[in-house]
């Protein structure tokens, strides 16, 4: 494998639709999941 | 299942199958067959990612999980979303550059043919025995609850996907598994709208969550620390991470979905639309048994949900007298918990909350003597037929499906269940034969000959595949929870396998030789830990790899130093 494949990456692969930076796509899903489970904790609380 | 059923199950799996065979009826070479083309859309790649890990057992086995140990297996996705952008922000550029047809070539390229060899050979054991579970699992509860023959549902379902994978390849896999999800998808939301209209009139949406919360089984997230637990926050975490990992990073069967489409971006919105909407499905899934939970707790359920099993050793004077003493008692406790039920919803309704906690604990106890009542059940039932399989929660979904929905829907959810087993299945025969093809063929047996002849090499192993897979199906005799012994199969491999690809990445100081070795030695760690110990299947994940990155590290710095 050449150094090249652990190059970063060009700018047209950083570039992600509707979120600027993949950066950004990756923290949208954080964000996602970190709401997920704070809805199911507090939902199996409520009826509990 | 009337004739209804039948058309709406039969037209639904022919069209789908059909309209792949129209799409990719052009595409003749090897390219398209192994890896598809930049046509493949990411909403194709997502729905197909999607499409792939859910086979049939997630749709017959997750709800009766649910049914019986509530919403806690949800967490053995936490990792996935954490795992899936790893591999968008790391492995997806490398395997566009470089760009590889399976992952294993990837190993030859930073290691050497042997590693590569090896990766590829833990991935086939393993995806083999996988693929015969997919076949297996919905064929033997199908045939158990409608009287079809077992030999029979597994050689026709086989075959089935056979053909279609074997003429289409990756691009009619992808094609067909968009259709294929979207029945699925709207399958289940129609199930879950049927549950709810099942249920009393005076019971409300809010009710039935209520009591399946104060029945305790709502509780999706566990904060406990425990190793021997198999499904908690940490275990899902970090188990499910290295799962995840090692499953959409490594497992051939995904890499080649994501990789059907012609840029990185679709490769990563692909992915990243499963991060985002994996765990809500399985919740949706799970919530959906808990649902069903509910409807038998107002409508009685069988004593033992394997009823054609149950069935049989009534046919035995001894064992009838035993089972009908214990229908009787199940009965008694079951009105009375009934009754209990309702005094307890009415003091929820009316926030009496002394009234309330007095009914909660009868219906409470109610539950554990009927618990008691289906453990003695099963003990008769073991006693007049040792061969039986006891744990019956796969077969809860299917016994209401068949049983208390409308025809026409039930030939819907059968098709649901078919879509699932053919779509899975038809992934993982499709990366067998391209694994074996691209990584054991052409290095071993053929490294020059002409793209028909591997076209051809390709459409023969992916036959040769099929046939295995529905032989272990015939043969095989599971005895966990379905979706859990395909979980295991895959933990007990997938750990040393993520290794090999974690050391590639970030040990750039590692070489060949220690790799291979600490992969070896790894793989014999995690086998013995299995048969003698009892730690929770997803630390194997972690084990496995963590295994092969510190074998492979002090091997390359200590005796393989020069």
């Amino acid at each position: 494998m050449s150094e090249n494949d652990r190059a970063p990456e060009s700018e047209e692969e950083d570039a992600a639709p509707l979120f600027g930076t993949w950066r950004n796509a990756y923290l949208a899903v954080v964000a996602f999941f970190i709401l997920d489970v704070a809805l199911f904790y507090c939902f199996g609380r409520y009826f509990s | 299942m009337s004739w209804i059923d039948y058309v709406v199950l039969l037209g639904t799996l022919l069209a789908i199958a059909l309209y792949g065979h129209w799409r990719t009826r052009r595409d003749y070479d090897l390219g398209h067959y192994l890896h598809g083309d930049e046509t493949i859309r990411w909403g194709t790649i997502g729905l197909s990612v999607m499409a792939t890990q859910a086979s049939a057992i997630t749709f017959l086995s997750t709800p009766g999980q649910a049914y019986e140990s509530g919403m806690g297996f949800v967490q053995n996705y936490f990792g996935l979303p954490f795992a899936l952008i790893l591999i968008c922000a790391v492995f997806i550029p490398i395997y566009h550059r470089l760009k590889v047809v399976t992952a294993y070539e990837y190993l030859g390229e930073r290691f050497d043919q042997k590693t590569r060899l090896l990766g590829a050979s833990l991935f086939l054991v393993q995806r083999g025995l996988a693929a015969g579970i997919t076949i297996y699992a919905p064929a033997i509860i199908l045939s158990a609850i409608l009287g079809w023959n077992l030999q029979l549902t597994i050689l026709l379902c086989g075959l089935f996907v056979v053909v279609y994978t074997t003429a289409g390849g990756t691009k009619a896999v992808s094609i067909t598994q968009r259709w294929q999800m979207a029945v699925i998808l709207l399958g289940m939301f129609v199930a879950f709208g049927m549950i709810l209209r099942r249920l009393p009139a005076d019971i409300s949406f809010f009710d039935a969550t209520s009591i399946a919360g104060k029945m305790g089984k709502l509780k999706a997230v566990d904060f406990s620390f425990d190793l021997t637990q198999r499904y908690n926050f940490w275990s899902g975490l970090l188990g499910g991470f290295f799962l995840s990992l090692s499953y959409f990073g490594t497992d051939q069967s995904q890499v080649q979905r994501y990789l059907a489409g012609g840029s990185v971006a679709a490769s990563r919105f692909g992915l990243l639309f499963n991060a985002v909407l994996k765990i809500p499905m399985q919740f949706f899934i799970l919530f959906t048994g808990v649902m069903v939970f509910v409807f038998f707790q107002w409508e009685k359920p069988p004593m033992f949900f394997n009823q054609p099993a149950y069935q049989r050793v009534q046919q035995n004077g001894n064992a009838a007298e035993k089972l009908a003493n214990l229908q009787a008692r199940y009965d008694g406790v079951f009105a009375q918990k009934q009754a209990a039920l309702r005094e307890m919803t009415t003091a929820t309704r009316n926030g009496a909350a002394e009234a309330g906690a007095f009914a909660k604990t009868e219906v409470l106890r109610g539950r554990d003597e009927i618990q008691k009542i289906r453990g003695e059940a099963k003990e008769v039932l073991k006693a007049h037929d040792p061969d039986l399989e006891t744990k019956d929660s796969d077969y809860v979904f299917i016994t209401f499906i068949l049983n208390y929905l409308p025809h026409g829907i039930i030939g819907l959810l059968m098709a649901v269940i078919f879509c699932a087993a053919t779509s899975a299945t038809a992934a993982e025969l499709n990366a067998l034969g391209s694994t074996t093809e691209v990584d054991f063929y052409r290095v071993l047996i053929r490294p020059e000959a002409s793209e028909q002849h591997y076209l051809i090499a390709a459409k023969v192993l992916t036959a040769s595949w099929g046939i295995v897979a529905i032989a272990f199906a015939l043969f095989a005799n599971i005895v966990e929870n379905l979706i859990e012994a395909v979980n295991i199969l895959g933990s007990i491999f997938y750990g040393t396998i993520l290794g090999l690809f974690l050391a590639a990445f970030f040990l750039r100081f590692v070489r060949g030789s220690a790799v291979f070795i600490a992969g070896l030695l790894s793989q014999t760690l995690v086998l013995v830990l299995f048969y003698t110990t009892n730690i929770g299947y997803l630390w194997y994940n972690v084990i496995g790899c963590t295994a092969v990155c510190l074998f492979s590290s002090l091997l390359q710095k200590t005796i393989l130093a020069r």
